[in-house]
């Protein structure tokens, strides 16, 4: 399997999906961690990704979202933010209403 | 070698958005003065009903390849008036 396929794989099968500087656990970086805490939160499951295990990752992660910095958070197969927008999503509430409303679709999914 | 050797100007940053986006104001200034740090706010009809992530990947498509080569940092501030 490719890069581009495991990623549309991992970013389609997973509600949340970040795509990071190192993980969860062990950020690698101020603007990754910055959105760690973020979700960490919110104390929803979500899958991390750490690019710095393969740089092809990111090359191809950026192909495919159009986005040229890490991390990436995608919810429900869509790409919502750098480290800034996801901040800002996150003052604004805007960020909870996205992760509710994809919790709401993996319940219904689920059942 | 970048085209901007010493990094970019913030007129030139903002001439290239401003181009890209038709009829948008860019307000650039360069963060820490080495040319490849910058914050922008940019103020753009056409981003009326874009997310706020489409809105900044317009941005960026304007400053196409620079955005990698030259600037390293861009903090942007995008509003629809």
């Amino acid at each position: 399997m490719d890069y581009k396929e495991q990623i549309h794989k991992t970013i389609d099968e997973n509600m949340v999906v970040l795509y990071m500087k190192g993980t969860k656990e062990m950020p690698m970086c101020g603007f990754s961690n910055a959105v760690v805490q973020v979700m960490n939160s919110y104390g929803i499951p979500y899958v991390d990704v750490n690019i710095l295990t393969d740089p092809e990752i990111r090359v191809k992660l950026s192909e495919i979202s159009n986005w040229p910095t890490i991390p990436q958070l995608f919810i429900d197969g869509e790409l919502v933010g750098g480290c800034d927008i996801t901040l800002e999503l996150h003052q604004s509430g805007e960020l909870k209403k996205l992760l509710d409303a994809a919790e709401q679709k993996a319940v219904s999914d689920a059942t | 070698m970048s085209k901007f050797a010493n990094g970019m100007k913030a007129e030139e940053v903002q001439d290239l958005i401003q181009k890209g986006l038709e009829g948008a104001t860019a307000e650039v200034t360069d963060l820490q003065g080495t040319g490849d740090h910058f914050s922008a706010s940019v103020i753009w009809s056409g981003f009326e009903g874009l997310t706020l992530i489409q809105q900044h990947q317009a941005v960026y498509q304007t400053l196409g390849t620079f955005l990698t080569n030259d600037i390293h940092a861009l903090q942007l501030k995008t509003s629809t008036e």
